[in-house]
């Protein structure tokens, strides 16, 4: 987060610390695998709510393990992949255009 | 029957504190206007406390009855969010000194409270027309170019959507007569096919940014002023909401809207670069949830999607309040140019993160205890599809409101910027809200105690739902991280995306742009014909045909010593000049005319 604007006057954040950033990103990974495993403890030691009724196929995989976070997952990487084919497919434009498009 | 008679046992309209207010902000000034800002919500919130449920007020005008204000629960819990946001959004715009844009804000949150109270359709069109005027100076408010353009097209949309309402009224009287005037459902109606109820769901369907009806928002939004969009955000689409609950609960329809709406905003918001944007999208996306509860139809679900739009007002307007408060202080609002703000403004950055985690639906934030009712009924009533799209729109949101927002206002790359901390009324207001955020996060009961059947036992806190809703939040982080990480997320760019308004902005001016060359290219063509040129030759034959004439006679009127001049050439020369100044006599042309038509008489004779 380095930056060449930067004021040098400025007393340095902590987060200005790659190393600190880091530590961060280490502490949301735990938590990831933490709720991970809270949810497998749950759902095999406990008794886990189904949201859907017994007639329905879906049932048997919503109630497994992670499939909240594995489904959250992938819905986020098609998100963001689908988005990009909105500015650009194939180095052709979709929908970006120039900032003063409307102008023109 | 023309008797005008009023009936009322309320005392004084609901919205009456607020249109005082209103008027008082246009007449006074400076600061006094902006006390106006505050003190008329508070006596407004007060008066609907004060207010009976069941209690109506009658105006019989011209033999029709009509019901100004009926009071039920739903009508009292927007009374109260609207003078709530009025508050809020009052305290966050006590710095402003526009008479226009004060007295039109509360005039404006006046006529929600009157739509929220409308009694039947007349009294509802009236408010609903009120809406769409009062509300369009928070975006003229900004006197630029552009923002006056936007606000023409807002107006538009919105002006269009009371016609629509007057026209699904009308068609609905004339079928059925006065009983058409009540707000009984019309759901029966609508999927009966009755073109009023579908004229009056379009018209709703304007006000909640239907799909493909939606671009009013992003595109007025972004262009008003600093404090407008916490105003707008939480009165045109809420009055929308609480009408769909009024009158189309259970409307099949309703549920595959939704879905969309839930879904199609989510993408544009993460390649959109202009935050308030992005919140705007979010914000399609979150009325998606309330339409689709709606659409269900259920008890549950329809106190689902009213608890959501209270819960909505209140971050929605929490981040906007704190983007309008970055617009304010940095006069920048794109993510491509903004960054490492929370160096300078903490307070701004961690109310916005209350908010971001709010719509996100972290448990113990406000989101997580209403939009949890509309995903578990989409479950009970086995919507499985409506239910994988809700799944995916919450993640997204988190992803795109959640995450996007404060990081790339705040965190992110340092732009430099070290702008002053936001206005202490700015940051009372985001207080109250973020406070209210937290509290009605903590204490759903509070919020469900006030809901038309009470949620009827529903319980957020159960240790499955806070899991699974960790879950998912966590790893769309998680895949935000790795992306941002590995460099595959898709960096703010300067730039717009082209959206429905590209049918109006673009391929409508191009229309005109072909009509233009078409219609006017064969205007100018047909005029060069006629005018240039055969009305021009007609124009010179009738003035100089006489000369033709007379220098073609000219040798042998010289041969019989008529023409007292020498030679022919003089003749000519002559007989020129006069005709150029009109000085033949009228007979002489009369004479040749006359043999003209002779000659031509007895050719054609023959």
């Amino acid at each position: 987060m380095s930056n060449p604007k930067q004021n040098l006057d400025e007393p340095k954040r902590w987060l200005d610390e790659p190393q600190n950033v880091r530590k961060i990103i280490r502490g949301f990974y735990w938590l990831c695998g933490l709720v991970v495993v809270a949810d497998l403890v749950f759902t095999l030691v406990w008794h886990k709510h189904a949201a859907f009724a017994e007639e329905f196929s879906l049932r048997s995989l919503e109630t497994l393990p992670a499939f909240y976070g594995i489904y959250g997952f992938l819905a986020c990487v098609a998100l963001v992949y689908v988005s990009k084919l909105m500015r650009d497919w194939k180095g052709k434009k979709t929908l970006m255009r120039d900032e003063d498009y409307w102008d023109k | 029957m023309n008797t005008l008679a009023i009936t009322m046992e309320i005392g004084t309209h609901p919205a009456t504190a607020l249109i005082l207010g209103g008027l008082a902000a246009a007449v006074l000034r400076g600061r006094f206007a902006s006390m106006a800002l505050v003190l008329a919500p508070i006596l407004g919130f007060w008066h609907i406390y004060t207010l009976e449920l069941g209690s109506a007020s009658n105006l019989a005008l011209f033999g029709y009855d009509i019901i100004g204000v009926a009071v039920d629960q739903q009508a009292k819990l927007f009374g109260y969010l609207f003078h709530l946001a009025a508050l809020v959004a009052g305290i966050y715009s006590f710095h402003l000194r526009d008479p226009w844009q004060i007295s039109m804000a509360l005039l404006y949150a006046a006529t929600a409270v009157g739509v929220a109270f409308a009694g039947d359709m007349l009294s509802l069109f009236l408010w609903w027309e009120g809406l769409a005027i009062t509300s369009v100076f928070q975006i003229w408010g900004r006197k630029t170019k552009e923002a006056e353009e936007s606000g023409f097209r807002y107006l538009f949309f919105h002006v269009s959507s009371g016609l629509l309402l007057l026209a699904g009224i009308l068609l609905r009287y004339h079928g059925e007569g006065a009983s058409a005037f009540s707000l009984e459902p019309l759901t029966q109606a609508l999927e009966g096919g009755d073109l009023g109820a579908w004229l009056i769901l379009l018209a709703i369907g304007i006000k909640a940014a239907f799909p493909g009806l939606h671009v009013w928002l992003k595109d007025g939004y972004a262009e008003a002023t600093p404090t407008g969009p916490v105003w707008l955000c939480a009165f045109t689409t809420k009055c929308a909401v609480c009408m769909l609950a009024r009158l189309f609960p259970g409307a099949e329809i309703l549920i595959a809207i939704g879905g969309v709406m839930a879904m199609f905003p989510i993408f544009y918001a993460v390649i959109e670069n202009d935050l308030r944007r992005v919140l705007c999208y979010s914000k399609i996306n979150q009325i998606g949830f309330m339409v689709v509860g709606i659409g269900i139809g259920t008890p549950l679900a329809i106190d689902g999607a009213i608890a959501h739009a209270y819960t909505h007002v209140l971050y929605k307007g929490l981040l906007f309040m704190s983007m309008g408060a970055v617009l304010y202080r940095t006069g920048e609002i794109r993510g491509s140019h903004l960054g490492g703000l929370y160096k300078s403004m903490p307070w701004t950055t961690c109310f916005c993160i209350v908010g971001a985690a709010s719509i996100s639906a972290f448990p113990l934030f406000s989101g997580f205890v209403s939009k949890s009712i509309i995903i578990t009924e989409t479950a009970r009533n086995g919507h499985v599809f409506i239910w994988m799209c809700l799944l995916f729109a919450s993640a997204g949101v988190f992803h795109h409101a959640g995450i996007k927002i404060p990081f790339f206002a705040f965190f992110a790359h340092d732009s430099g910027l070290r702008p002053k901390e936001a206005p202490i009324n700015m940051l009372i207001a985001m207080g109250i809200s973020s406070f209210m955020c937290i509290f009605l996060g903590c204490n759903p009961q509070w919020l469900y105690d006030m809901l038309p059947n009470g949620a009827a036992g529903y319980h957020p806190y159960d240790a499955t739902h806070v899991i699974t809703q960790l879950e998912i939040l966590l790893f769309s982080a998680l895949a935000f991280t790795l992306l941002n990480l590995w460099g595959k997320y898709p960096p703010e760019l300067p730039s717009v995306n082209l959206d429905i308004d590209w049918v109006y902005r673009k391929a409508g001016r191009k229309f005109l742009f072909a009509m233009d060359v078409f219609w006017n290219g064969l205007n100018k063509r047909v005029h060069k014909i006629f005018m240039g040129g055969i009305v021009s030759r007609v124009n010179d034959f009738a003035k100089a045909g006489q000369v033709y004439v007379m220098t073609l006679v000219a040798e042998w009127l010289h041969y019989l010593g008529v023409n007292s001049t020498t030679t022919t050439g003089q003749a000519k020369s002559k007989m020129d000049q006069r005709a150029k100044l009109g000085l033949h006599p009228v007979g002489l042309t009369a004479v040749f005319a006359l043999l003209f038509v002779g000659a031509f008489l007895f050719i054609a004779s023959t």
